[in-house]
């Protein structure tokens, strides 16, 4: 293992602390807990007459989550362990810190410890009169058959939930509005990855799965789960070739539809390899008589450092559309009014 | 008949003695999911029932039904995996059935368990049969049921549910999982124990031991 570390069990809280230091005028700690603050949320939370947003999940995926909570974005983020849920305490927390009186919607990717966890909290925040709703990140393409979408994990796809959502509860929207634009930004949206190497999990000290030098991985998820092919390393043009043909026919995505594109990368790979994916993805929508409306390349995602990318495709609606071009602000994420 | 009920602080030193009991057994738990799931079973119980017992010294004075609910979340805190939802919501729903008690009858008892098994059959969409922490619990609910109504003391009836949940816990040797992550692996579980019945079986042998004075956690 070879990290930029004190201590693997520190690994967590000394991340969040540097964050903490790093943006003291636009986050803040959720509430003073036993084992050092698990819970971030906007400075300004909570904040009345606006739903708020909570997300969550394991660390060692920055930007995702705690990189969307901002303005215009989620309002608080639960932070486990890497690759662990965060506990249902610390979600009741970041729970109470941002209910701003209209309720707070949990918006987080479809794994079993994260999900059992939110509904934990969510039953316990009502019944200290908080309203809860809840829309699951399940983008994912490569983790289970169509039919099966409801148990698809959650990629990077996510992050337009997060702006749409984000920008519907900015308005001021009540909780169902704010849960049913969650939910068309996942209905919309399709992803896949690809993963070229493994990551470490600091406690582990070795990497979670092989991949040998030449090998790569079609549809491998963010903690190294399966994916639907594993084989030589082909080329930019073959690998986006194979993503794209199966994340366009999974919705379908068809000729006429306007979409938004997300090339992610998953931590190591350079960004000048995430452009030459995207130039072979934009011919590919262009050939299929679909638009591009907006385009975001780089790290939403990430596992460590592993090496990869995914492609996620949003299918914008006029709704959709205008609360992706909204306005939003997080240390990590800013979007300027001006047209893309 | 059953014979007096526990107080707070029985129930507190019990306790103390219950998590030191299970704990120290934390390891075979470990190499059954190790065997049969992803092996961090033995680490999530051990750090979990830790937090417990630091938390137990903070809970005296407590009423029932508040310790049980705090150290169910004592125990999430510590552990936020499947298993450490399946102990809060366990103990956040046991809690529950003594609301506003100063004592607990073996009556109260037999509620707990039930509320506990409901409580965690509805969170993981499990059933008896599935492989589960269930298929050790719900033989625990009914054999307890059936002590209580043979009016048996509390002995009697904790003893008879720890040793239904040993059965219990033996049967799942022969099932293949249904849900979670084990369900993966299929027939190929088959002759292992399931580590979360397993818990089960070691839990109320734990409380059988409390009551009756044998634990070696005392």
């Amino acid at each position: 293992m070879k990290k930029i570390l004190n201590a693997p069990e520190a690994y967590v809280d000394e991340m969040i602390e540097g964050i903490l230091a790093a943006h003291p005028n636009h986050l803040k700690a959720a509430a003073a807990s036993e084992r050092g603050t698990r819970g971030l949320v906007v400075a300004d939370a909570p904040i009345e007459g606006k739903v708020g947003i909570a997300t969550g999940g394991g660390s060692g995926h920055i930007p995702l989550f705690l990189g969307y909570v901002g303005k215009g974005l989620a309002d608080g983020v639960a932070i486990g362990d890497v690759f662990s849920s965060p506990s249902v305490e610390e979600m009741l927390e970041v729970t109470r810190a941002i209910d701003g009186g209209k309720g707070v919607l949990y918006l987080y990717g479809n794994y079993g410890g994260d999900v059992l966890n939110f509904d934990m909290a969510a039953e316990m925040a009502e019944a200290e009169g908080i309203s809860v709703a809840t829309s699951l990140g399940a983008d994912d393409v490569a983790s289970a058959p169509v039919e099966e979408r409801a148990s698809r994990r959650g990629i990077a796809g996510i992050f337009f939930a997060y702006k749409l959502a984000g920008a519907k509860a900015a308005e001021g929207a009540s909780l169902e509005d704010v849960k049913r634009i969650a939910d068309a930004a996942g209905e919309n949206t399709r992803s896949m990855g690809v993963a070229l190497s493994p990551c470490t999990i600091p406690a582990a000290g070795v990497p979670t799965f092989s991949l040998d030098e030449t090998e790569m991985e079609i549809g491998m998820g963010i903690h190294g789960e399966r994916g639907i092919e594993r084989g030589p390393l082909k080329s930019a043009d073959d690998i986006v070739e194979f993503m794209m043909e199966r994340v366009l026919a999974d919705l379908p995505f068809a000729s006429g539809d306007e979409v938004a594109v997300l090339v992610n990368g998953l931590g190591a790979t350079a960004p000048s390899e995430l452009y030459i994916m995207y130039r072979r993805a934009a011919a590919i929508l262009k050939e299929r008589g679909i638009r591009i409306h907006r385009s975001f390349v780089g790290e939403y995602a990430t596992s460590m450092e592993m090496k990869g990318a995914s492609i996620s495709l949003l299918r914008l609606s006029e709704e959709l559309r205008t609360l992706l071009d909204a306005p939003c602000f997080s240390p990590f994420l800013l979007q300027q009014v001006f047209r893309p | 008949m059953p014979s007096e009920s526990l107080g707070a602080e029985e129930l507190r030193l019990a306790l103390r003695s219950i998590a030191a009991d299970v704990k120290a057994r934390s390891e075979e738990l470990r190499l059954l999911d190790a065997a049969c799931g992803d092996g961090d079973l033995g680490i999530t119980v051990d750090k979990g029932l830790t937090a417990i017992e630091r938390k137990l010294d903070e809970l005296e004075g407590e009423p029932p039904s508040r310790l049980l609910k705090s150290l169910g979340l004592t125990f999430n805190n510590a552990a936020a995996s499947t298993f450490g939802v399946f102990f809060a919501t366990a103990f956040m729903h046991a809690g529950k059935c003594i609301e506003d008690r100063d004592q607990i009858t073996v009556e109260d008892f037999t509620e707990m368990l039930k509320g506990a098994a409901e409580g965690i059959a509805t969170r993981g969409r499990a059933k008896v049969g599935d492989r589960t922490i269930l298929d050790a619990l719900a033989p625990a609910c009914q054999a307890a049921q059936g002590a209580v109504d043979r009016g048996e003391s509390w002995l009697g009836v904790v003893s008879a549910a720890a040793n239904a949940a040993e059965q219990g816990a033996r049967s799942t040797c022969d099932l293949a999982p249904k849900v979670g992550r084990a369900r993966w692996l299929g027939e190929q579980a088959k002759g292992i124990q399931d580590p979360g019945a397993t818990f089960v079986q070691f839990f109320l042998k734990a409380c059988r031991d409390a009551l009756s004075g044998t634990s070696e956690g005392r």
